[in-house]
C-alpha cells in the first residue's frame, strides 16, 4: 500500500514541481535570505536600543547640569555658561521650552536672552529649516518663545504648508511673535485647513485674546463659504460678547446651512434677540432644536417656560432631555416648579425625562 | 478526479496560499512602515503642544460591561477615573452577575438608584435599574438581566451613553492615560470618521498600581510571550497597513471608539454573534460602503490598553476556538462585501485576507505541513527539499515578526530593558516550534465547530490578574454563557 501510493505519487507531474530544482533553489535562498535579513534586523534593533540608552544617559547628564542653571537665570543671566554641544541643543530646548511655558514677563526676557547668548536662537532655526518632524517642531517652537521676527517670512511660508503638525506649530510661532499682525494671515489658513486640530487651533486663538481675535473672526466667519463657515463660527467662543453676538445674530438671519446653524447656536448668547432662538425651536432639524432649547436655557425668561415644557414632548431624546436641564436653569423656576411642572405633564416622555432631571439636580446639591 | 489529479491541485493551492499570505503580509507591513511614522508626526505635535482643553473634544461614554468581575471592577473603574479627557462619563453594565459585583459598585462609588428616562434604540435583555453615584456624578451603573454574552450588555451601554461617541471596555482593561484623547483626535481631524481602534497590549509582566500601569515589563511565561508578539505583528503591522487603506476589518473589543448614531443606524451589536466586535465593524463598513456614504475607520497605534493574556493551553485554546468561529461567522455574516464592485480595498484585500489567510490559514497549514511531512515520509521529496521548504516557512514568519519589532522599536520602545527585547527575540524564533502549529491546529477545531454550528461553550475563566497589586484574587465565574472567556 505505502509503496504503490509512494509510485503513484512519484508518477504525478506536480511532484516533479515541489520536487524541481527550480522550486527548492528559489525556496532555500528565500529562506536563507529571510534567516539572514532577520538576524540584521535584529541586530539593528539592537543597535537602536544601544543608541537610546546612550540617548538617554546623556540627557540626563547634560539635565544634571542645565537645570540648576536655567533655574538661576531666571533671577539673572550668568555670563559664564558651559558651551552647548550640537547634540545637546534638543535637550536644552525641551528644558528651556518647558521652563519658559511656565514663567511669565521678566523671567521670560532672561530666558531669550541666555537662550541668544547661547546661539539657541540660530540652532531654533536651523532645526525648524532642516531637522526631522521632531527637531522642526521643537525649533518652531522655540522661535515662536523668543518672539524674534526676523523669522517672520519664513514661518508665514511653513505656516501654509501642507503639513498639518508643521504648518499649525509655525502658524503658532507666529501669533506668539506677533499675534495682531498674524492673526489676519492664518484666519484664512484656520478656515481652509480642516487638517488643523481644532482644540489646538482655539488654544492658539485662546491665547492670542479676545481683543486680538474678535474682529477678524467675526469678519472671516461672516465671509466664509458654506463649508467653511461652522469651523470659524465655532472659534466665536474665543471673541468679545459685543463683536460675537452681532454676528452669530447675522449669520443666523442669512444662512440655512445645517452645520453653520448648530455652531452659531451653541455660542449664541443673545438676550435682547431670543426671539431667533425661539423660531429655531419650530425647525425640522432636532439637531438644531437640541441647541435652540440649550439657548434658551442660557438666556431665556419666565416666559419661555411653555416653550420648554413643549419641547419636554419632542420626539428626540437629547431635545427633551436638553429642554428639562434648561427648564430646571431658568432663574424663574425652582426645585419645588419642577416637580409641580412633572406632576402636570400629560407625557410619559416629559414626566420621564423630567424625573430624571430632577434626580440630577438633587444628586448635584 | 485521480489521486495524481488530487496532488496535484493540493500542491497548487499550497502554493498560492504561500505566495498569497506573504504577498498580502509584504503589502501590509509597507504600509505599516508609511503610515506609523505619520501618526508618530501628530503624537509629536502633541506633545510640542500644550495639554489644556478646550470644548472642542467630543464627550465620550465609557461602557464598561461586566459580569462576575467583583474582584476587579472597583479597581478598573478607579483607574479610568484617572483618565486625562476634557469630558467623558463611565456607564458599568452588570450584566446579570451572580457575585457581588452590583454590592462592591454600591459601596464604593455610593450608588443611588436613579430614574433615568432610558432608550430602548438598540435590543438587549430587560434593564432592573439605573444606579447613579453620588461621590463620582460621572460614574452610572445600568444593572441588567443577562443576556447571554457581552454583545447584549454593550448595546444596553449604547442605550444608556449620553455622548455621542462610545468606547466599550472589559472590566479587565487598563487604559493610558492620554489614550482617549489620541483615539478622540481622528474623530477632530475627520468629520466622515465613524470608528476608531487602539493598540491592545499584554499586560502579563507589567506592574498595576491603583489601576494605573505603574511598570512595563514582557511575561516571564512563554505563553503569553508568544501571544505578545502575535499582538505586535497583529496591531503594528495589520491593523496599522489596513487602517491605511481604510479596510481595517476588526476593531478589538477590548479598545475601540465609535461614533454611536453610526453604530444605532446599522442595529448595535448583534447578539447571537460570538465574534461581535469584529461583526459590528465588517457591518458598518458594508452599511456605509454600500450605500455610498462617505466614512472612514481608522487605527491609532500610540492609543493604548492594556490587557492580560491567558497563560495556559486549556483557556488560550478555548480563546483561539472562539475568536476562529468568531472570525468565519463574521465574514459569512457580511459576505456581501466579498469582492462587491463598491467594497474597495476592504472587499477585495482585507475580507478576502481574513477569510482566506486567517479563517482557512490553520486548515492549509495543518494539512501543508503533513502533506510535506507524509511526501518526505514516502520518499516524494527529497529531505533537502522538505528543509528548503521549511526553512522558507518560517523564515518569512521570522521576518514579519522581525518588522513588527523594529516598528515597535522605533516608535514606542515600549520595553524598556534590554533583556526584555532578548526575551523577545527568543519568543520570536522558539514560537515557530509548537505554538505556531498548536494554534493552527485550534483554528482547525474553530472552523469545525462553526461548520457543523456546535453549541458555544466558553468555559471557565481563571484571571490571574497577578499583575494588578489592587486585584490579585483570581476569579472563576459560574455561567457557561459569560462575558468573555478571555482576552478579546
Amino acid at each position: 500500500m505505502f509503496k504503490a501510493i509512494s509510485t503513484l505519487a512519484k508518477d504525478s507531474a506536480l511532484v516533479y514541481v515541489t520536487d524541481s530544482d527550480f522550486v527548492i533553489t528559489v525556496a532555500w535562498w528565500t529562506g536563507a535570505a529571510s534567516v539572514t535579513l532577520v538576524f540584521l534586523l535584529m541586530l539593528q534593533i539592537l543597535f537602536m536600543r544601544w543608541l537610546l540608552i546612550r540617548r538617554v544617559r546623556r540627557r540626563e547628564t547634560f539635565v544634571a547640569i542645565w537645570q540648576p542653571l536655567l533655574m538661576d537665570c531666571l533671577d539673572e543671566v550668568s555670563r559664564e555658561l558651559p558651551k552647548i554641544r550640537r547634540g545637546d541643543a534638543y535637550s536644552f530646548l525641551t528644558l528651556w521650552n518647558y521652563l519658559h511655558e511656565s514663567v511669565r514677563d521678566e523671567p521670560k526676557e532672561r530666558l531669550n536672552t541666555l537662550a541668544r547668548a547661547c546661539d539657541m536662537d540660530v540652532v531654533a532655526l536651523s532645526l525648524a529649516r532642516s531637522g526631522n518632524v521632531r527637531e522642526k517642531l521643537m525649533g518652531l517652537e522655540t522661535l515662536g518663545n523668543l518672539r524674534d521676527d526676523t523669522t517672520w517670512s519664513e514661518l508665514a511660508q511653513m505656516a501654509g504648508g501642507h503639513d498639518a503638525a508643521l504648518s499649525l506649530a509655525a502658524a503658532r510661532a507666529l501669533m506668539r511673535i506677533d499675534a495682531r499682525r498674524a492673526i489676519d494671515l492664518l484666519m484664512p489658513l484656520i478656515a481652509a485647513h480642516k487638517d488643523w486640530s481644532l482644540s489646538f487651533v482655539a488654544l492658539m486663538l485662546k491665547e492670542a485674546g479676545a481683543d486680538v481675535v474678535s474682529e477678524p473672526l467675526a469678519r472671516a466667519a461672516l465671509a466664509a463659504a458654506p463649508e467653511y463657515a461652522p469651523r470659524l463660527v465655532g472659534f466665536l467662543e474665543s471673541a468679545y460678547a459685543n463683536v460675537c453676538i452681532p454676528t452669530v445674530r447675522r449669520i443666523l438671519r442669512s444662512t440655512n446651512d445645517t452645520e453653520t446653524i448648530i455652531a452659531a447656536l451653541r455660542v449664541w448668547n443673545d438676550p435682547e434677540d431670543i426671539g431667533t432662538a425661539r423660531e429655531f425651536l419650530r425647525d425640522d432639524r432636532w439637531q438644531v432644536r437640541v441647541q435652540a432649547v440649550r439657548a434658551l436655557g442660557r438666556t431665556g425668561t419666565e416666559a419661555d417656560e411653555k416653550l420648554l415644557l413643549a419641547a419636554l414632548a419632542d420626539g428626540e431624546w437629547w431635545v427633551r432631555y436638553r429642554a428639562a436641564q434648561s427648564l430646571a436653569s431658568l432663574p424663574s423656576v425652582s426645585a419645588r416648579k419642577m416637580e409641580r411642572f412633572r406632576e402636570e405633564q400629560y407625557s410619559q416622555y416629559a414626566k420621564d425625562i423630567l424625573a430624571q432631571v430632577i434626580a440630577e439636580r438633587t444628586l448635584a446639591t | 478526479m485521480t489521486l495524481q489529479d488530487l496532488i496535484a491541485a493540493s500542491q497548487v493551492v499550497f502554493l498560492l496560499y504561500f505566495i498569497g499570505i506573504n504577498s498580502a503580509y509584504l503589502l501590509l507591513s509597507v504600509a505599516a512602515f508609511l503610515t506609523l511614522p505619520r501618526q508618530m508626526r501628530r503624537q509629536a505635535l502633541h506633545h510640542a503642544m500644550p495639554s489644556a482643553h478646550t470644548s472642542f473634544e467630543p464627550p465620550i461614554s465609557l461602557v464598561v460591561t461586566a459580569y462576575n468581575e467583583e474582584a476587579v471592577i472597583v479597581a478598573a473603574v478607579r483607574s479610568l477615573l484617572q483618565l486625562d479627557y476634557s469630558e467623558f462619563e463611565i456607564l458599568i453594565v452588570n450584566d446579570g452577575s451572580k457575585d457581588g459585583t452590583l454590592d462592591v459598585l454600591k459601596k464604593e462609588f455610593k450608588l443611588v438608584p436613579f430614574p433615568e428616562a432610558f432608550r430602548l434604540r438598540v435590543p438587549h435583555a430587560r434593564v432592573r435599574a439605573v444606579y447613579q453615584s453620588t461621590n463620582y456624578p460621572e460614574i452610572r451603573v445600568i444593572d441588567k438581566e443577562n443576556g447571554g454574552g457581552k454583545a447584549d450588555a454593550s448595546n444596553a451601554g449604547i442605550n444608556g451613553a449620553r455622548f455621542p461617541l462610545f468606547c466599550p471596555l472589559d472590566a479587565d482593561t487598563i487604559l493610558q492615560r492620554d489614550s482617549l484623547k489620541l483615539m478622540a483626535q481622528p474623530f477632530l481631524e475627520d468629520r466622515r470618521t465613524i470608528a476608531v481602534g487602539g493598540t491592545v497590549r499584554i499586560a502579563n509582566g507589567c506592574e498595576v498600581s491603583s489601576g494605573v500601569l505603574t511598570r512595563v515589563g514582557v511575561p516571564r511565561n512563554f505563553l503569553a510571550l508568544f501571544q505578545l508578539i502575535e499582538y505586535l505583528r497583529s496591531f503594528l503591522v495589520a491593523r496599522v497597513g489596513f487602517s491605511a487603506m481604510n479596510a481595517l476589518p476588526l476593531i478589538s473589543g477590548a479598545f475601540g471608539l465609535f461614533h454611536k448614531d453610526s453604530v444605532i443606524a446599522v442595529g448595535g451589536y448583534r447578539q447571537d454573534a460570538l465574534g461581535e466586535d469584529m461583526e459590528l465593524v465588517m457591518r458598518l463598513h458594508r452599511h456605509f460602503r454600500l450605500q455610498r456614504k462617505p466614512y472612514r475607520i481608522s487605527f491609532v497605534a500610540d492609543a493604548m490598553c492594556w490587557t492580560e493574556a491567558p497563560e495556559s493551553t486549556s483557556v488560550l485554546k478555548r480563546q483561539r476556538v472562539r475568536w476562529q468561529r468568531g472570525l468565519m461567522e463574521s465574514v459569512v455574516m457580511n459576505r456581501e462585501l466579498l469582492f462587491h464592485p463598491r467594497s474597495g480595498w476592504l472587499g477585495w484585500f482585507s475580507i478576502p485576507f481574513v477569510f482566506f489567510f486567517e479563517g482557512l490559514g490553520g486548515l492549509v497549514e495543518i494539512v501543508g505541513l503533513l502533506f510535506m511531512i507524509a511526501a518526505v515520509a514516502l520518499g516524494l521529496i527529497s529531505w533537502y527539499a522538505f528543509i528548503a521548504f521549511m526553512l522558507v516557512a518560517i523564515g518569512l514568519g521570522l521576518l514579519l515578526s522581525t518588522t513588527a519589532l523594529l516598528l515597535e522599536e522605533m516608535t514606542f520602545h515600549t520595553y524598556p530593558k534590554t533583556r526584555d527585547l532578548l526575551l523577545l527575540f527568543a519568543a520570536i524564533v522558539l514560537e515557530n516550534f509548537g505554538y505556531r502549529q498548536l494554534n493552527a491546529l485550534w483554528r482547525v477545531i474553530g472552523l469545525y465547530k462553526w461548520i457543523t454550528n456546535s453549541q458555544a461553550s466558553w468555559g471557565e475563566m481563571t484571571r490571574t490578574a497577578s499583575w494588578n497589586k489592587i486585584a490579585v484574587k483570581a476569579i472563576t465565574p459560574t455561567s457557561p454563557a459569560n462575558h468573555k472567556a478571555e482576552v478579546s
